[in-house]
């Protein structure tokens, strides 16, 4: 009989993946050899620690409810509800309510306490970067986080033009784009903060699933690298495209 | 039905996610309805769903890794008293969890498939579009990686 690869046996021995004229063939070849034996073991180990290192497997009233669903009769179906987009719930105001007023922008300046002022300014009833958000925007590369009144989380290319992705130590996050030589802020989201010991912290990631899936749709390519990043501060994030 | 659910909790790992994928697959499977093969392909027509779904949304999840870091879990439960091995065990397959999280997809996916979701080899490799002898190899090269990293990490 033929027999193939020694490891590729053994696990489709242990996945029970055997013809069973083969399976005899390598059980008696198993029984000479006690190496294989204890590959065998292995693997078999292996397999049920994957299993359990997974965690329990979806409940079976889960089955019955899905099931139900499923069978309803036509006429009493009703649409599922929309899938969740793996996604937790969130509040997103659009730019159009931010940018009614100037007061976040003197709040932002506030909290922080920056010499900078204010972060935001209406600019032709739009909302521009400036202060220390101007200069983030400008002049830091994307970090994890870092003790700086402003984070830059990600870059990326859009068909037209380039946006960053920011988030402030109020809690505050959005999304800016390069526009005539101005960092344009786009929308902006206040995420929830979490009390904890004394110290605040995000609820959940630093950039709320919003923004993320805004810069999803928008996004052209890959976010850009460090080095595309610092590419584009030596030359002043002139150009749509480099 | 029961085999596509079991699929997505062996892709996704955490209970909401893999309903989550499941609903999604389920929906896009009714709204594309006329495009449904006979029922002897049903199943291998819904996984292909199920897959494309998920490899978009890894996509983006890649996306954002680099800036997304988990938080310390708040509700850590503390196994104080708590046999030691019943923890050293928990460690053990954290760090069994870990190890297959690190590797490349194209490795993770066949063991994610046939260990957690319980496909055939036969359906493991239509949902990956390979023929099953590259499957097997594939997932055999995969096991034996993840057999040795774990071995030397314990040598180590």
């Amino acid at each position: 009989m033929m027999l193939g690869d020694v490891n590729e046996l053994v696990v489709r021995y242990v996945d029970r993946e055997m013809e069973e004229e083969e399976k005899r063939a390598f059980e008696a070849m198993l029984a000479a050899r006690p190496e294989l034996q204890a590959l065998v073991a292995e693997h078999t180990a292996l397999r049920a620690g994957l299993i359990e290192a997974w965690g329990p497997a979806p409940g079976e009233d889960d089955l019955v409810r899905i099931h139900r669903l499923l069978e309803a009769p036509t006429d009493a179906a009703q649409p599922l509800p929309p899938a969740r987009k793996f996604q937790a719930a969130y509040r997103f105001w659009p730019v159009a309510a931010m940018a009614a007023s100037l007061v976040l922008g003197v709040m932002i300046g506030g909290w922080n306490g920056s010499p900078s002022g204010t972060m935001l300014r209406v600019e032709k009833g739009q909302l521009m970067a400036s202060g220390a958000l101007d200069s983030a925007l400008s002049r830091q590369v994307s970090a994890q986080a870092d003790n700086s009144p402003v984070t830059i989380r990600l870059s990326f290319r859009t068909q037209d033009g380039i946006c960053r992705i920011f988030s402030m130590a109020g809690g505050t996050a959005g999304l800016a784009c390069r526009q005539s030589g101005q960092w344009r802020v786009q929308s902006t989201v206040q995420q929830e903060m979490a009390h904890r010991q004394s110290e605040y912290r995000l609820a959940g990631s630093p950039v709320p699933p919003s923004l993320m899936a805004q810069v999803d749709g928008m996004i052209a390519g890959e976010p850009l690298s460090t080095e595309d990043e610092n590419r584009e501060i030596a030359k002043g994030w002139a150009g749509p495209k480099s | 039905m029961p085999k596509l659910r079991r699929v997505a909790w062996a892709l996704t790992q955490h209970e909401a996610d893999s309903l989550d994928l499941f609903q999604a697959a389920v929906e896009k499977a009714l709204s594309h309805e006329a495009g449904a093969p006979g029922s002897d392909r049903l199943g291998y027509w819904m996984l292909r769903i199920m897959k494309n779904l998920w490899i978009d949304e890894m996509r983006k999840r890649r996306r954002w890794q680099r800036i997304v870091t988990p938080l310390p879990d708040d509700n850590d439960p503390s196994d104080e008293g708590d046999a030691v091995t019943a923890s050293e065990r928990r460690v053990e397959l954290a760090r069994v969890r870990q190890v297959l999280e690190t590797m490349p997809e194209d490795h993770r996916l066949p063991i994610q498939l046939v260990v957690m979701g319980d496909l055939s080899y036969g359906e493991a490799a239509e949902f990956l579009d390979i023929s099953v002898s590259a499957f097997a190899s594939r997932l055999a090269r995969a096991r034996s990686g993840l057999l040795q990293t774990l071995k030397a990490q314990e040598a180590s």
